[in-house]
């Protein structure tokens, strides 16, 4: 079984828009998703579509991936292209990019991007936060007074 | 998105909203309680407050690199204090510090004010002299000059020290304490209207005396446990007014204060609930211990001044085997002292209770203390500063940072040769980065020279040029 991992030299993987992208096996080991995929095939070459994500996006996750896989790079390094990374995308770039690593089983790029939106949503108000997540207000007028009556510390 | 025919699913999973909120810090959580109804409950999902508690006690603070743990114990019965530097993994290293020269005689009694601040902690005698602020990894330390407050007639003064901390805006250290007037008369001859009002002093290391603060705080309730904790530019302690106990917090950079009162729910118990102040990864904590319940409540503010905004979070036990927390270190670490008198860590992260491997008969007494830049810190310091080129000071200071290391541990003569070659090693490596940068320097130097002369010789060029105009 061993042997028939090593053997695969190049995945390729199709993104929602058909673009198509081709990467090491070491590269796709922190997506859960595509390893499993892998780990049940015993071929030389693999082609995997995923269709919940897209050429844009799954260029960047590749991108972050392989900073962080290599092992030349220092932790400076890699904490400077993070810093960079996050600087450089829109606030529905994150979103899409939180839901790609959750369809990709991605825990760490996961819980990178839930850190980076809750840095952009903190001390952010309520309207911004439901206009972020598309989230409607099931709150009558009233209930949603009274509540922030009773944290209204939170609110200054 | 709408528009393009690739179908990619918009909805975002609930655990990972979840995860994104417990990223928050409370002020916000609490805020974002009204963005919907599913997220007025948070609070109530275990699920959640286990994810909340481990980013409050796992989050990055600059403030605790390269921090180490001290403690202060004593012998029951005995009045003579160590101080130990607990280091490693599991703290198996153990270090015995000397104290400086004022207390080396007399070591009995010895307190620590407040947590370290960047590698200096402040001691004092219970009689409040001296006041010495010491940094154990240069073995610098410095004595406050007493302030004597004049003695008023018919009443003694009784100072009391309320906390050590540092003003970021002037980098200074501060020590702030409080001067109360204790009448000598039998109650009879005792007029209330002579007594004359408490005054509140601070020490600044820069101006290097005491000065008159302008403020009328809460002073310090002594009587409950761990007294004062020291947290990005303030001091905090408990306070009493109204016969209610406050947190009173000190900013010593524009010296105002701050009371928030505890919690409604601090109350709700019949029994005498100890109420210890600590600072749990950068965030004030309250920790009630429940004695009959052995069970420990940990309750996080969220803004000074409100009083709504404490949220217990964490609830500790039923363990009896755990008698009263010492104090809390690095992230989710708190220190407890065990029923059998042993020191123990408690990791909030995952509730697992380790031995630290001090054992006997002590008893350990006052706060385990977060220190920074206590020796590792002091070296990288000492390299850094050889680039501004100041060489021959650091190497010093690296050596004697690394002395304490030899002299303590020292008891073994192979560790003593180690810790030696360590210092030689050091001293090798520091000599050759001057040296490059010695070389570097000069190679600048050269080619700045270079092309001055560049520059002259141009200069010369065009003025013969224009002179040869001229004469055409």
């Amino acid at each position: 079984m061993a042997a028939e991992k090593s053997s695969i030299k190049i995945i390729t993987l199709i993104a929602a828009d058909g673009s198509v992208f081709e990467v090491e096996p070491n590269i796709v080991k922190e997506m859960k998703t595509v390893q499993s995929y892998i780990d049940e095939l015993d071929q030389n070459t693999v082609s995997i579509p995923l269709p919940n994500v897209f050429g844009n996006d799954l260029a960047m996750i590749i991108e972050y991936c392989k900073k962080h896989a290599s092992e030349e790079e220092t932790k400076e390094a890699k904490e400077e292209f993070d810093f960079e990374f996050v600087k450089r995308m829109k606030s529905d770039d994150k979103l899409r990019l939180l839901q790609a690593a959750s369809y990709l089983n991605m825990e760490s790029f996961l819980q990178f991007m839930a850190k980076a939106i809750a840095a952009e949503i903190e001390n952010q108000s309520v309207e911004f936060v439901r206009d972020y997540f598309q989230i409607e207000s099931d709150f009558t007028p009233e209930e949603e007074a009274e509540l922030r009556k009773e944290n209204e510390w939170a609110f200054k | 998105m709408a528009s393009t025919d690739y179908k990619v699913s918009n909805h975002i999973h609930d655990d990972v909203v979840l995860s994104i909120l417990s990223k928050l810090p409370l002020k916000s959580l609490k805020r974002f309680t009204c963005v919907c109804k599913s997220w007025i409950h948070l609070f109530e999902n275990p699920y959640f407050i286990t994810m909340f508690c481990n980013n409050l006690i796992s989050r990055y603070h600059s403030f605790y690199d390269d921090t180490c743990l001290l403690l202060k114990h004593t012998f029951p019965g005995e009045d003579d204090c160590t101080m130990f530097l607990l280091s490693g993994e599991r703290f198996d290293s153990k270090l015995k510090l000397d104290w400086p020269h004022p207390f080396q005689e007399n070591s009995t009694n010895i307190e620590i004010l407040g947590s370290g601040i960047n590698g200096i902690l402040c001691l004092y005698k219970v009689n409040h002299t001296p006041i010495v602020l010491w940094n154990p990894a240069t073995e610098e330390f410095k004595a406050i000059p007493p302030n004597p407050v004049e003695d008023l007639c018919n009443f003694t003064t009784l100072v009391t020290l309320h906390g050590f901390g540092y003003d970021y805006i002037r980098d200074d250290y501060k020590v702030i304490r409080s001067v109360d007037f204790i009448s000598t008369l039998t109650h009879s001859e005792h007029d209330t209207t002579m007594r004359p009002q408490p005054l509140w002093e601070i020490y600044s290391v820069r101006m290097n005396c005491w000065m008159k603060l302008n403020v009328d705080m809460p002073p310090r309730y002594v009587s409950n446990a761990g007294g004062d904790v020291y947290m990005n530019g303030a001091c905090h302690w408990w306070g009493v007014t109204n016969n209610e106990m406050h947190l009173v917090s000190f900013d010593l950079s524009n010296e105002f204060f701050l009371t928030t009162p505890l919690p409604a729910y601090a109350y709700d118990s019949f029994e005498w609930v100890e109420k210890h102040l600590v600072v749990l990864n950068m965030s004030i904590a309250m920790i009630s211990n429940y004695a009959t319940t052995a069970s420990f409540h940990i309750s996080v503010l969220g803004e000074f001044g409100v009083k709504e905004s404490w949220t217990k979070l964490f609830i500790i036990g039923p363990l009896p085997c755990l008698e009263h927390p010492i104090g809390v270190g690095k992230r989710g670490d708190i220190f407890f002292n065990k029923d059998d008198n042993e020191l123990v860590c408690f990791d909030l992260s995952n509730g697992k209770i380790e031995k630290i491997g001090i054992k006997g008969r002590w008893s350990f007494e006052a706060p385990v203390v977060a220190a920074r830049n206590l020796e590792a810190t002091a070296v990288v310091a000492s390299i850094e500063s050889i680039v501004v080129a100041a060489g021959i000071v650091v190497v010093v200071a690296s050596i004697k940072a690394l002395n304490i290391v030899v002299g303590e541990v020292g008891s073994a003569d192979k560790t003593q040769e180690e810790m030696k070659i360590v210092v030689v090693e050091t001293v090798v490596v520091e000599t050759v980065a001057v040296e490059t940068i010695a070389a570097e320097t000069a190679v600048v130097a050269l080619e700045t020279f270079v092309s001055i002369l560049r520059f002259i010789y141009q200069l010369l060029l065009v003025s013969a040029v224009v002179s040869f105009l001229l004469v055409d």
